[in-house]
Order: C-alpha cells, then structure tokens, then sequence
C-alpha cells in the first residue's frame, strides 16, 4: 500500500493505493498519529484503495473519533467491494462517504 | 507470502498425531499389563499355581477388553464424527448413551457372573488345585466390573475429548497403584490369590476418582443428557450405530482369542511341547508389534473421525498416512532384525538348548514375515471402523481373525508340519490384504467415480472451492486475503462475496497471530466451500484454546470478531482434539 499526503492549511487528503489489510494498517496509523493533531479537515481518498480489512477499519473508526472532537472526515471515491463492507459494518452511518 | 505456501499441508494433522502417539501407546501397553502384573507377583509370592490360576481367567480378561472396544472405541469414533460435524447435542446424547449401556451392561455381567461364578470356573479348569484358587481370584475380579468397564472405556472418551495424557496417566496409575496393592494384599495382609485380584480392583477404583475429575472438570467437553431418555427410538439408534462401529475392533481383538486357541492346540498336537515354546517367543514378538499396530491406528481413530465429520477428506489422508508410515517402519525394522538376529531374541525368553535355539529360528523367522502384513490388515480395519466402513471393517476383523488362518493352518500342517503351521500365520495376514484389496476394487467399481483410492472417500469435496495452509502471522493473514481474493474471483465466486471472505479470513487470522505472539507460531487450516447460496469457511488452528466468538475483546475499538460477524450470516465456534475451529457462513 503506499500513502500519498498532501497536507494545506488545516486539511489533510490522504490519498491510499493498494490494500489496506493487518500487514499496513499500522503504517496508516502510524501516519495519521504524526499529522493528525490541530487538523480540522482529514479526507481519504480511495480511488485507487482495492481492499480493506478489519484492521484498516479500526484504523477508519479510530481518525473518526478524533476527528468527530476536533473537525470533520471524509472518505472519497470508494469502489463496489470496499462500499459493499461499508455498507454491512455499519460503517456508512458513522463515516461521511462521498 | 511464497507461492508453495499456498497449498494444504499436514502440519496440524501431523502434529495433533505426534501429540496423541505416545499416550495412546502408552495406555495401549497398559491396559493390558494389569494381569501380566498381577501373574508376576502372585507367581513370585505364591507360587506356580497361583500363576496358573491367574492366567486361566485371561479369556474373561479378553472379553471384557473386548467389550471396552466395543462400547469405548465404538462410541468415541461416533462421537468424533459428530464433533467435527460441530452437533454437540448429538454428542453429549451418545456420551449418555455410551454411559447407560455400560451401566447395564455391568449389571448384567454381575448379575450372570456372581451366581454362576464356580460353574464358570469349573469350565476354565478341572484342576482341583486350580478351581479354588481361580474362584478365589473371580469374585473380587466380577465385583470390580463397573470400575474395569467404566474406566477402560472413560479413557478412550478422555483421549478424544483432547486429553490423551491424562487418559493415559489413569492407565499407568492404575497399574502402579495394582502393583503396590498386590504386594501389600498378598505379602503384608496375607490375603492369597484375592488379595491379588482386590488390588486390580483397588486399581482401578483410584483411576475411577481420577476418570471422574476429568468429567467434572471444565476442561471435558462431554456432559450428560439425560434427555435422550425420553427418546427412546435415538437412543436405539445411537446405541446400535455405536455397537456396529466398534463391533469391528471387538471383534479383532476377540478373535485374537480364538485364533490363540485354535494355534495352540494344532500346535501342540502337530509339534509338541518344544513347538508350543516356539509359538510362545511367536506371541511375544506378536504382541510387541500389538503395542505400536494399536498405537499407530487408535492414535488415527479420533483425528479421521473429527475430519470425516467436517468432510476433510485431506486431514483423513494425512492422518492415514502418518499412521502407515509409523507401521510400516516399525514392522519392517521389526522384522529385519528378527530374520537377521533371531538368537538374541529367543535367549532373551531363556531358551538356551543348542537344539531348542534351532527349532525355534525358523519359527520365529517365518512369523516375523508376517508382520507387516499384519500391521497394514489392523490398520486397514481400524481405518475402516473410523471412517464408519462397518461392514468392511468386521470383514477385514473376521478374515484376519479366521476365516483364512484356520483352513491354511490345517491344510500346510499337513503338508509341511509344523512348518506348515508357521507358514500359516503369514499366509493369514498377507491373505487379508489380497481380500481387502479386492473387495476395495469391488466397491470402487460399484461406486462409477465416486471414490478413486482405497481410502473410499470422495477424492475431494464437491463443494470445495479452496483448502490451504499457512503459519500464523499477519504478513501471512494479509497476504492470504490477497490470494483469496483473486483465486475466489478467478473462480466465477461473485467479488462482494469473495472480499468479504478474505476480510472475514485476514481477520480471524491476524487475531490468531496476534493471540499465539511470535515464537511460537499457530498453524493454520481454512478450507472454503460453497453449499447452495452460501460460501462457507472453515478455519482451524492448533494454538491455544481460544472461543473468539464468546470472548469478543473489549480492549480493541473494533475487534476481529465484530467484523467479522458483521460480514458473515453466523460464525461458530467449536473446540475439537484441542484444535480451534470456527465455521463461518456469508
């Protein structure tokens, strides 16, 4: 999986290619953990993401949390399969997908 | 992840077999060696004839060993069949069963036995020396029959309910505490050839209290449902199905009896006494071969029976295999050093006449001929009766037993004397093998495709889609679900439903990855099959015993198991031989 962040003003986009499964998940975390602080706006961007675990949902839930304290997250250009395990964990009513 | 890996190996076969070898020798040694035992010491303390007296109850012995196969050996395979079909209510009621029948049955055998006690003894010798002594050691021995009954069964319930170790403990400190006991009886209490037959009792009473800390332990997954008897056509039902599965290994071990007496009385009258010494080095060496042939194919009962009930046909292959490969070395190595070096062997049984040493060469050279024949037609029968093959099973047992060594002893014996006799027991064995393999041909053609082997299983599920191995880490779980999820889409599986299984399958791995830590690394089995509408995941892993279902982690905001559920229709969990298996349904 590689990770491209692009980080302006309060906002960062994380834009995530490959499979986000056990084996990279705590990259991402990792990652969010170092930037994540004073951001009022975190978008993921999926486009080019074909696969999600559970570990990279935990990860998923984990920003939501705090950015429900300090700001907002989205996650964009989801693909069938990933909006299919959205859909039944639940995850399309605590994320904001577009 | 390499590519090789990817593959279904026999790592957690192999290993549950190596795990469950040694105690099921064990325990197979020592059931046994009880009136070896008690003969010993009372022969050493009281004499010749009390030495005699112990031996002539050795048929009551054998049927009472016979019918601990019969309802112990019998039910346990049922019930590891059932346990890998994950129905425990079925379990616990052929546990019950299996509990019932053995109770009447030990109320039978007391009632028929204590009346009848000195007419039985008078049919075992006329002696007038030996009838009261033999009585003597009677009446305690069929006193003792719900504890011996009870306990010999217990243990094989023990060893399937994954705790081979402890099974086999019961054994050895049963026999420790009889060897102790006959000293005390009959040496310090002076109490004669029943103080020898009480310690046996004495024996298997503390086995019993240890047997009964197992059943009432958390650890026993076997409990009492005594609602089958309510229903008394299942109880029927499971009662001759477990009396038909284990009718063959009784049998075998029954016939042994019979073909011994059949042997030695057309031994002695074709060769003499000199030959009846002969045929004595013969059984030894036999049943030397006994230990391992009974260890090798009861360690393979349970682990055939778990998988045949999660149609694993794989691990049953696996399981086999294992079994063969120990037999086959063993009776192999066992003979080359009996055809190379039989002298030793008979100076060791304290013949040492230049003469003697020369009649019993050819004997014992003959006889060890036979042994791998013999080892493969035992596990041939002991496969069948796991795998529920009964009337295969009872064939192989009646053909090994009778049917080919009494005509072939008769007629040989006629031709080349006792030599003929010899000959006899290896043309019995390797007899059985040429039946069986006919008979397998038979039932393969019947079967038009079904079963392509002698293993008579179907070559594969047909609703397998995917069956691999792997070690148990993250870098693996994850490379795994990228497997899946390509192999699963390549095989015309919907992607949805493919992704959710290797979510489903990439979760429940790391966890396991995560729980066994680093150094020592779980196995893993997953298996994934497609019944109608359902894809079906089968995962098992030989780390410790963990139910992922019932204990959802708290510490995780999300754990694997909540996804995993979320993804899935049902996830379940079972504890099987120790294994950890969840069958999870999208």
């Amino acid at each position: 999986m590689t990770i491209n962040m692009i980080s302006e003003d309060n906002q960062i986009i994380l834009s995530l290619s490959g499979r986000l499964d056990a084996t990279n998940a705590p990259k991402l975390e990792a990652e969010l953990k170092k930037s994540i602080n004073g951001v009022e706006k975190l978008v993921f961007d999926f486009k080019e993401l074909e696969y999600i675990s559970s570990a990279g949902l935990r990860v998923l839930l984990n920003s939501q949390k705090v950015m429900n304290k300090q700001g907002e997250m989205i996650v964009r250009n989801v693909n069938d399969t990933i909006a299919d395990v959205f859909e039944i964990t639940g995850f399309v009513d605590i994320l904001t997908i577009e | 992840m390499s590519e090789t890996a990817l593959k279904r190996n026999s790592v957690t076969i192999n290993r549950k077999y190596a795990e469950y070898f040694l105690p099921t020798v064990l325990t197979a040694m020592a059931t046994n060696i009880a009136m070896i035992v008690d003969s010993i010491i009372a022969g050493n303390i009281l004499g010749k004839n009390a030495l005699a007296a112990i031996n002539l109850l050795s048929p009551v012995a054998q049927l009472y060993f016979s019918l601990t196969i019969l309802f112990g050996l019998g039910a346990s395979s049922v019930i590891a069949v059932a346990k890998g079909k994950n129905d425990k209510k079925l379990v616990n009621r052929i546990f019950t069963t299996t509990f019932i029948a053995v109770v009447l049955l030990c109320v039978v055998l007391m009632a028929i036995q204590l009346p009848l006690a000195g007419g039985i003894c008078s049919l075992l010798t006329k002696d007038k020396v030996l009838n009261p002594l033999l009585y003597q050691y009677y009446i305690p021995y069929i006193i003792g029959t719900p504890l011996n009954l009870m306990l010999l069964c217990s243990t094989y319930f023990i060893r399937t309910d994954n705790r081979p170790r402890f099974a086999s403990n019961i054994i050895i400190v049963a026999n420790i505490i009889n060897l102790i006991m006959d000293y005390v009886y009959m040496g310090v209490f002076n109490m004669g050839i029943a103080g020898s037959s009480i310690a046996t009792v004495t024996g298997y009473a503390v086995g019993f209290v240890m047997m009964i800390t197992h059943f009432v332990s958390k650890k026993s997954t076997l409990h009492f449902d005594f609602s089958i008897l309510k229903a008394p056509k299942k109880f029927f039902e499971i009662f001759s199905e477990l009396i038909t599965v284990g009718l063959s290994g009784a049998l075998g071990t029954l016939l042994i009896t019979v073909k011994m007496l059949f042997l030695n009385w057309i031994i002695q009258s074709t060769g003499g006494r000199d030959a009846m010494a002969s045929y004595s080095i013969c059984s030894s060496s036999q049943i030397f071969m006994s230990m391992f042939i009974t260890g090798a194919s009861q360690t393979m009962i349970p682990i055939v029976g778990v998988c045949l009930g999660e149609k694993d046909f794989d691990g049953i292959r696996y399981a086999f295999r294992r079994a063969f490969t120990i037999l086959a070395v063993v009776s192999v190595v066992t003979m080359l050093f009996i055809l190379v070096a039989p002298e030793p062997v008979i100076r060791l049984f304290g013949i040492t006449a230049e003469n003697d040493i020369a009649n019993a060469v050819p004997a014992l050279r003959i006889n060890a001929l036979s042994f791998p024949a013999l080892a493969f037609s035992f596990l041939f029968l002991y496969y069948y009766m796991a795998t529920q093959r009964k009337t295969l099973s009872t064939t192989i047992a009646v053909v090994n037993g009778i049917v080919i060594l009494i005509p072939s002893a008769l007629i040989l014996s006629v031709f080349f004397g006792i030599t003929g006799v010899w000959i006899s027991l290896v043309v019995a064995q390797v007899g059985t093998l040429i039946v069986l393999y006919f008979i397998i041909l038979v039932i393969k053609r019947k079967s038009k495709g079904k079963y392509d082997s002698f293993y008579l299983i179907e070559s594969n599920d047909n609703n397998e889609v995917v069956s691999l191995s792997f070690k148990g880490s993250k870098e693996n779980a994850s490379g795994v679900s990228l497997y899946l999820t390509s192999f699963l889409t390549s095989h015309n599986i919907e992607k949805n439903v493919a992704n959710r299984i290797a979510v489903a399958v990439e979760g429940i791995s790391a966890d396991i990855a995560e729980r066994t830590g680093k150094k020592k690394k779980a196995d893993i089995d997953i298996r994934i099959m497609i019944d109608g509408g359902d894809a079906i995941i089968s995962i098992r892993d030989n780390g410790e015993p963990y139910d992922i279902v019932s204990n959802d982690s708290e510490e995780k905001t999300l754990s694997e198991i909540e996804v995993v559920k979320a993804v899935s229709k049902s996830v379940e969990y079972s504890s099987v031989l120790g294994f950890n298996r969840l069958v999870i349904k999208i």
